[in-house]
C-alpha cells in the first residue's frame, strides 16, 4: 500500500465513541480512521470486536496517548505488549504516539500521569526519547510516528527548538514524524511568539521533508489575547490551520492527513465534510505545486 | 546512555510531576499558568475516568463530589498502569474511609457493584467449551469441577443496591417503588451476581445457596462434593440457567 502519492493524500478522521454506530451504519468516503489504542487494550468485551468490524470497513491507524516515550523511567514491557497485541489483531496502516512523558515516580510510588507531559528540548532528554523509541520500534518490529505537542510552558533547561529536537529524534531512530499543525499554532500563541506565521513557517522548514509521515489537523476554542490556548480539539479546523496545511502540503507532499475532533463533537456528516474540504485543498494545492514545478 | 544524563532527566521529570500533584498555590507567572493547565487536565481526566468506571456512583454523588473523590483518590492511589480504565479499583474500600459519605454507607457498596460490572465488561470473552461436558459422564460428578467465566463476579451486601442502581439509571417511579418495597421488607442481606451473556454485563440477586455453590466451584470443589455441601439446590435447573447466562467456561477434570 502506498501512503504517499503525488496528488491525493489519504485523508481520515479520528473515530470517537459518539460516531461508533454511524461509522459502520453509514460508511463514509474516507481513506482511514484513527483510534486511540488504549481504548482497545481490554482483553475482552465489545470494543475490540467493534474495532475488528471497523477494520473490515476502513483502514485503521493506531494512535497512542500513553506510551510516554520520553519517560526517563522507561516504558514498561507489559504496556508495549498490549500495543503489540492490538497491532497484530488490527494490522494498522500507521502507529503513532507523542514526544512526551508519562511514567514517573511521586512520593516513592510509581505513577503514570495519564497525560502528555512536556519534555525539555535538550540533549539529555533527547537521548532518553531516542532510547525509548528505538526500544519500542524493536519490540513492535515496525516504524512508529512521533507527534509534536502543544506547549503550555517553556523549561529553562531547553537548549534547542522543538523542530530541531524532533529532527534529531528522526535521524537517530528512523522513526517518522507526525506533525500536528494545530499544535504548532497553539504553541506559537502560548509561548508568546511575536509572529505566529514566522514561527510556524520556521517550524515546518526546519523539519526534513522525508521525515513527515502524517499530518494532524484540528481546531481549538479561541481565547482572548494573552490567555493560554487549550488544545481541546473542540472546534472545526481553523482557517489558520487550513492555511498552514496548504503550506505543509507544498513542503511535504501528499502525506496521510487526519481530521482530529475530540470534544464538542459534531454529527458524523459534519465531520466527514471536513474530510471533503481537506481533499479539495490537498488536490488544489498539490496540483498547483506540480504545475508550478513543471513550468517553473 | 550515560547514567548521570538519564538521572538528570529523571529528576527533572519527577520535579515537574510533583509540581502538578502539589496543592501549593500558583503564582501569576507564565510557567505557573502553564502548570495550571496540567493540574486542571489531570483532575478532569481522573474525574471522567472514575465516572466511566463508576456510573451509578457518579449519578448518586453528583459532579462536584465525584471531582473531590477523584482528587483524593489521585493523591492516595495514583494511577500507575497507563490505562485510566484500570485506575480506581481501590475506590470502594477508599470510600468507606471518607468522612463526607460516612452517613451513606451504601455508596461504597454501589461502587463495588459498578466496579464488578466494569471489570466484567472488560474481561476476555469466553464461550462454554461444549466438548468438556462429556467429562461428567466419563469421570463422574465427584471428579469433575466447573470453571467459572472471568466475567462473573459475586458478593454479598447489606443494601438493595440493584434497586438503587435502577433508580439512578432510570429515575422513574417504578424503580423508586421497587426500592421502597425492598426497604419496607426490612431485608438486610443481598447476594449479587454480575455476569455477561454477550457484551453487556447483567446484575441479579441470587439465593444464599447459589452464592455458596458458586463460591465452592471457584475454589475448584467437585460438583459432587459441592452438591453435598449445598442444601436446597437443583443442579440441573441451575446448569440450564448458567449456560444461558454464560457463567461457565468449561467442565474440568479434578484428577
Amino acid at each position: 500500500m502506498t501512503l504517499k502519492c503525488n496528488v491525493e493524500p489519504l485523508i481520515g478522521v479520528g473515530l470517537r465513541h459518539k460516531h461508533y454506530q454511524d461509522a459502520l451504519a453509514s460508511p463514509a468516503p474516507i481513506d482511514f480512521v484513527e483510534v486511540h489504542s488504549e481504548n482497545f487494550f481490554a482483553s475482552g468485551g465489545a470494543t475490540i470486536n467493534y474495532l475488528k468490524a471497523v477494520r473490515d470497513t476502513y483502514q485503521v491507524s493506531l494512535h497512542s496517548t500513553a506510551l510516554g516515550l520520553g519517560s526517563a523511567k522507561g516504558v514498561p514491557g507489559y504496556f508495549i505488549n498490549k500495543l503489540k497485541n492490538l497491532i497484530s489483531l488490527i494490522d494498522p496502516i500507521l502507529v503513532s504516539d507523542h514526544a512526551s512523558y508519562a511514567w514517573s515516580t511521586w512520593m516513592s510510588k510509581p505513577i503514570h500521569m495519564g497525560d502528555l507531559l512536556p519534555l525539555s528540548f535538550n540533549e539529555k532528554s533527547l537521548q532518553v526519547l531516542v532510547n525509548n523509541v528505538e526500544m519500542v520500534q524493536n519490540e513492535l518490529q515496525r516504524q512508529i510516528l512521533v507527534e509534536n505537542l502543544s506547549s503550555y510552558l517553556v523549561f529553562k533547561e531547553d537548549e534547542m527548538s522543538e523542530a530541531e529536537f524532533l529532527t534529531q529524534l528522526h535521524l537517530q531512530t528512523g522513526c517518522g514524524l507526525l506533525v500536528d499543525l494545530n499544535n504548532i499554532l497553539v504553541s506559537a500563541a502560548n509561548i508568546n511568539s511575536r509572529d505566529k506565521w514566522q514561527f510556524a513557517y520556521q517550524w515546518l522548514n526546519n523539519i526534513p521533508s522525508s521525515a513527515i509521515k502524517e499530518i494532524h489537523l484540528a481546531g481549538h476554542t479561541p481565547v482572548a489575547a494573552g490567555e493560554i490556548i487549550i488544545d481541546d480539539h473542540s472546534q472545526p479546523i481553523s482557517e489558520d490551520c487550513w492555511q498552514l496545511y496548504r503550506l505543509a502540503l507544498k513542503r511535504f507532499g501528499a502525506v496521510p492527513t487526519l481530521i482530529e475532533w475530540d470534544n464538542n463533537l459534531p454529527s458524523w456528516p459534519e465531520l466527514i465534510a471536513q474530510v471533503t474540504k481537506a481533499k479539495l485543498i490537498a488536490k488544489a494545492t498539490l496540483t498547483n505545486s506540480a504545475t508550478e514545478a513543471s513550468y517553473g | 546512555m550515560d547514567k548521570l544524563m538519564s538521572n538528570n532527566v529523571l529528576q527533572h521529570q519527577e520535579t515537574f510531576v510533583a509540581k502538578i500533584l502539589s496543592e501549593q498555590p500558583l503564582t501569576n507567572s507564565r510557567f505557573d499558568k502553564g502548570l495550571y493547565i496540567y493540574r486542571k487536565n489531570l483532575q478532569a481526566t481522573a474525574t471522567q475516568a472514575l465516572s466511566i468506571t463508576y456510573p451509578t456512583l457518579a449519578v448518586l454523588v453528583g459532579n462536584d463530589l465525584m471531582g473531590k473523590i477523584a482528587h483524593s483518590l489521585l493523591l492516595k492511589q495514583p494511577p500507575h498502569i497507563g490505562d485510566w480504565a484500570e485506575w480506581g479499583v481501590g475506590l470502594p474500600n477508599f470510600l468507606t474511609s471518607l468522612e463526607v459519605i460516612e452517613e451513606y454507607p451504601f455508596i461504597a457498596e454501589v461502587a463495588r457493584m459498578d466496579l464488578a460490572i466494569h471489570q466484567s465488561e472488560r474481561a476476555t470473552q469466553q464461550m462454554f467449551l461444549q466438548e468438556s461436558a462429556f467429562l461428567m459422564q466419563e469421570k463422574g460428578l465427584d471428579n469433575v469441577g466447573i470453571l467459572i467465566n472471568d466475567s462473573v463476579h459475586t458478593f454479598s451486601t447489606s443494601y438493595p443496591i440493584i434497586q438503587i442502581k435502577e433508580v439512578a439509571d432510570h429515575d422513574n417511579k417504578q424503580s423508586s417503588l421497587a426500592l421502597l418495597n425492598k426497604l419496607d421488607q426490612g431485608q438486610t442481606h443481598y447476594n449479587i451476581l454480575v455476569y455477561r451473556p454477550q457484551y453487556k454485563a447483567q446484575v441479579v440477586e441470587i439465593s444464599d445457596s447459589e452464592l455458596t455453590w458458586l463460591t465452592l466451584l471457584v475454589k475448584q470443589i467437585s460438583i459432587g462434593k459441592a452438591l453435598e455441601l449445598v442444601s436446597d439446590f437443583d443442579f440441573t435447573q441451575w446448569l440450564t440457567q448458567a449456560l444461558s447466562r454464560n457463567l461457565i467456561k468449561a467442565f474440568i477434570s479434578l484428577n
